[in-house]
């Protein structure tokens, strides 16, 4: 057997042949982790047109008149009420995650390998034919080709999991020290401001539904607030008291919860040195579902006030 | 650090608190009305605190960041040189069908 065919093998058998179909979850992976991301954003993004919005229904409550200053500081409508510095640093991380999922998605998605095993197999048939001169080395053309076409496929797929295995060996710990750090900030600083806020508009409008109603009592019936128009007074407390509920429950930390699960099922299926198992990929899935579950809860949560039913 | 850790879940829990006193019927008006207030006062307290907090937790999203950036380009020079695997191969690909052309002219000539 001519040396270049026992070479061809004993490469096949240590560049190790299996051949890693990318998973289709992960094709959907990176686009659910950046819907995510871009949700997660806003949890951050909203906060200064939140307190402008609670500030402005307060002034429509009350009826006082409008002001840049008040007890010694600017209101919201004059100044930020965070720092823009601190709040662009989280926004520009969480655009970070998503871009990390992407390209991570993109690499264990990527096709080089194959294009690379088809390529390759071409090109060992292309020498097969100019030696075609020699009827030895012609014979061994297509058996060649096919060989080497595997090979350089497995030395590419060989070359991305070292890519992979240094991407998540790398970003991995990143990756899991920011969701540290966006999971700290929702339950010690954003989530309290959105919950207190929640509960402030609630009682905002729950205060102006009873005074119109003891304004009203004195009035002819036809002069007062139809049915209609107070059950959407009422719905509107109704859907902020279920804000409310769900902020006090947790419902921020689901998200960057559902993030870690999602970024580790697909660390476990990118990373592996075989191709992911049927539980693996299940895993996978049910993590996707999960997080886009979560990533609708959290779009909702962080609608502005206005946006009620 | 800590101190503020401290201070933001008992302000969250003592507003929370008096804005639900605010709508609680057993308690009278001017009270209601009172606790309306302090919650609000409370509330504006937070307010200050989660901005300072926020000031004080930037440098750690600011390092993190970085490192995040640093992998995020790291995967794309992994990527492009995986893709250059693919396309040198097809580049000398491209080259011998050259080779092709000119042997099959060559062999007429001989």
């Amino acid at each position: 057997m001519p040396r270049l065919l026992v070479l061809l093998l004993l490469l096949l058998l240590l560049a190790g042949c299996a051949q890693r179909d990318p998973a289709p979850a992960v094709l959907g992976w990176q686009q659910r982790f950046s819907a995510a991301s871009v949700a997660l954003g806003g949890w951050f993004g909203g906060l200064e047109r939140g307190e402008r919005e609670l500030y402005l229904q307060e002034l429509a409550h009350t009826g006082e008149p409008v002001r840049l200053r008040q007890d010694g500081r600017p209101t919201p409508l004059a100044s930020s009420v965070f720092p823009p510095a601190a709040i662009r640093a989280r926004c520009e991380a969480v655009a970070l995650l998503g871009e990390h999922a992407e390209r991570l998605a993109r690499l264990a998605a990527d096709q080089a390998p194959d294009a690379a095993a088809t390529a390759a197999s071409t090109l060992a048939g292309r020498i097969g034919a100019l030696t075609a001169g020699d009827p030895r080395l012609g014979e061994y053309a297509g058996p060649v080709g096919v060989l080497a076409g595997l090979v350089t496929g497995a030395v590419v797929e060989h070359q991305r999991q070292q890519l992979l295995d240094q991407a998540l060996h790398r970003g991995g710990p990143a990756v899991e020290r920011l969701l540290d750090l966006i999971e700290a900030d929702l339950a010690e600083s954003v989530g309290p401001l959105r919950l207190t806020g929640a509960a402030q508009a609630r009682d905002t409008l729950i205060s102006d539904y009873n005074r119109r109603r003891q304004e009203e009592a004195a009035l002819p019936a036809a002069q007062r607030t139809s049915p209609a128009e107070r059950l959407r007074e009422l719905q509107a407390i109704a859907a902020l008291s279920q804000r409310v509920e769900l902020l006090r429950g947790g419902a921020p930390l689901r998200l960057p919860a559902a993030m870690r699960q999602a970024y580790r099922r697909l660390a476990a299926v990118a990373g592996g040195r075989q191709p992911p198992t049927p539980a693996q990929q299940a895993a996978l899935r049910q993590a996707l579902d999960d997080l886009q579950a979560e990533t609708a809860a959290t779009t909702a949560l962080i609608a502005p006030l206005e946006d009620r039913p | 650090m800590n101190d503020l850790a401290l201070d933001v879940p008992a302000l969250t829990a003592l507003t929370m608190a008096c804005f639900e006193a605010a709508q609680d019927d057993d308690l009278d008006e001017d009270t209601r009305r009172a606790f309306a207030a302090q919650a609000r006062r409370l509330r504006a307290h937070l307010v200050t605190l989660v901005s300072a907090r926020f000031a004080a937790g930037t440098p750690a999203f600011t390092a993190c960041a970085r490192q995040v950036a640093a992998a995020n380009a790291g995967l794309e020079r992994g990527r492009l040189r995986l893709a250059e695997s693919a396309a040198t191969i097809q580049r000398i690909d491209r080259l011998l069908k050259g080779l092709d052309r000119l042997a099959g002219v060559a062999v007429r000539f001989l």
